[in-house]
């Protein structure tokens, strides 16, 4: 199973915990919003790469 | 046939009970689904948000908390953010829920 992890805001030590968790033993990508100007087709890429998407808070 | 499992994260206090009727509403529409009341300690549940609360029980569904305090003011099932990790594993979707 591969994880894309989509970051709202920069991960706090509560959310890289369960994203460790998680993606223990699987296939992970991750994408952050947080930035100026973030490449959207390039998220789509990653998102249909993905079998799972958890946009974080 | 395969049901799907969703797990819903609640950060904001201000949006974990609209999280938990989202949760309950996935319920209704044949979805295991459970809630997880973070880092908040929330109000004490008055009588029609205990009700929702049983309703999404009684369709196997649960809300945990990692707050201690909510567990012993509203009923929540304890969790750990380690417990609540291996759970996320079991999942088919996993919301988190609302901005923090």
């Amino acid at each position: 199973m591969k994880i894309l992890n989509v970051y709202r805001s920069e991960p706090d030590a509560t959310t890289k915990k369960l994203v460790e968790i998680v993606t223990r033993d699987r296939e992970a990508d991750s994408f952050k919003l947080n930035v100026d100007a973030p490449d959207y087709d390039k998220l789509v890429d990653k998102i249909f790469a993905a079998d799972q998407t958890i946009c974080w808070w | 046939m395969e049901y799907k499992k969703v797990c819903f994260m609640y950060r904001n206090k201000d949006y974990t009970m609209d999280g938990i009727r989202s949760a309950l509403g996935l319920a209704v529409e044949n979805m295991y689904a459970y809630g997880v009341v973070l880092d908040n300690e929330i109000p004490a549940l008055d009588e029609n948000q205990q009700e929702s609360i049983e309703m999404l029980r009684d369709m196997e569904g649960e809300v945990y908390s990692t707050v201690q305090a909510n567990v012993d003011k509203s009923g929540f099932e304890a969790i750990t953010i380690e417990e609540l990790g291996e759970k996320l594993r079991e999942m088919t979707n996993i919301v988190p829920y609302g901005i923090k």
